[in-house]
């Protein structure tokens, strides 16, 4: 029984193991990395050829086409949420702080956020984890950075203000 | 599919397609070793494309011809005529380098 043939009930040998372990097994709940994103959780069903030894799975034609859109799909959202949360931040805790400055510390051109918003540009790996970081630890993100780059007025500022938490 | 779609950072079915271009593209000054899958024997080759090495690890199944590695090499190795292969290719051209770029145009 070849390993695209598989019917519910039958295994086959896996490609990359060997081991007679191959099953259909749904991926929902599953969780995968595409590019630059880890541990995307599947979630719609579907059925696909899985080792139970090594985890390998074998996908192509039409199987592969829906696995691919659904993982991208996550991953599309994965960059979202971190605009978003980024966003959300920057709007409500730093509420007198201009946009611009927020572009001139992550080293990208004005009018580039709203881009990133409206989705005509990509969210590249480095930007992702800086907003990552002022979205989960503002003060301390912005601390960080200000130990390799010049903070924009506005946001040294604020960081001025802030007491230092006590060491130790 | 996927140390190829993050590599190239492509969709996983591009970097399927890329793969396969790939095996397609192999040739017998490529070839490094055989290796033993418990019960088969799968061919490993290396080369260049689009300016990068690859570790590809091959065998005929019952299914077809099996594609199982296709990624950045983990180290240098030598093929079975010479070049060693790194992970990415020196700024002199090896021979052997599969001419095409990332879409597969020639």
């Amino acid at each position: 029984m070849g390993i695209h043939d598989l019917q519910p009930g039958e295994t086959s040998r896996c490609l990359s193991c060997r081991e007679d372990a191959v099953t259909l097994q749904n991926v929902r709940g599953r969780t995968f990395d595409l590019r630059d994103e880890d541990d995307l959780v599947f979630d719609e069903d579907l059925k696909i050829p899985a080792c139970g030894n090594c985890g390998e799975i074998d996908v192509r034609g039409a199987a592969l086409r829906r696995f691919s859109g659904v993982l991208e799909r996550l991953h599309a959202a994965r960059k979202r949420e971190a605009i978003e949360s980024f966003v959300a931040v920057i709007d409500s805790e730093f509420a007198d702080v201009p946009r611009q400055s927020w572009e001139d510390m992550l080293g990208i051109s004005h009018g580039y956020l709203s881009r990133l918003q409206k989705g005509t540009r990509n969210l590249s790996t480095p930007l992702e984890v800086l907003m990552r970081g002022v979205a989960q630890e503002p003060t301390q993100a912005l601390r960080f950075i200000a130990h390799s780059r010049r903070l924009p007025s506005a946001l040294a500022e604020y960081l001025g203000k802030r007491p230092r938490r006590p060491v130790g | 599919m996927d140390p190829t779609s993050k590599r190239l950072k492509l969709s996983l079915i591009d970097a399927e397609a890329y793969a396969r271009r790939t095996v397609q593209q192999l040739t017998d000054s490529m070839f490094v070793e055989s290796v033993r899958l418990k019960d088969v024997w799968a061919d490993v080759y290396w080369c260049y494309r689009d300016g990068l090495g690859w570790y590809v690890k091959i065998y005929e199944s019952d299914a077809g011809l099996a594609v199982i590695s296709h990624h950045e090499p983990e180290r240098p190795l030598k093929t079975i005529v010479g070049p060693v292969i790194v992970a990415v290719a020196p700024a002199t051209r090896a021979p052997e380098e599969i001419g095409e770029d990332v879409n597969g145009h020639s």
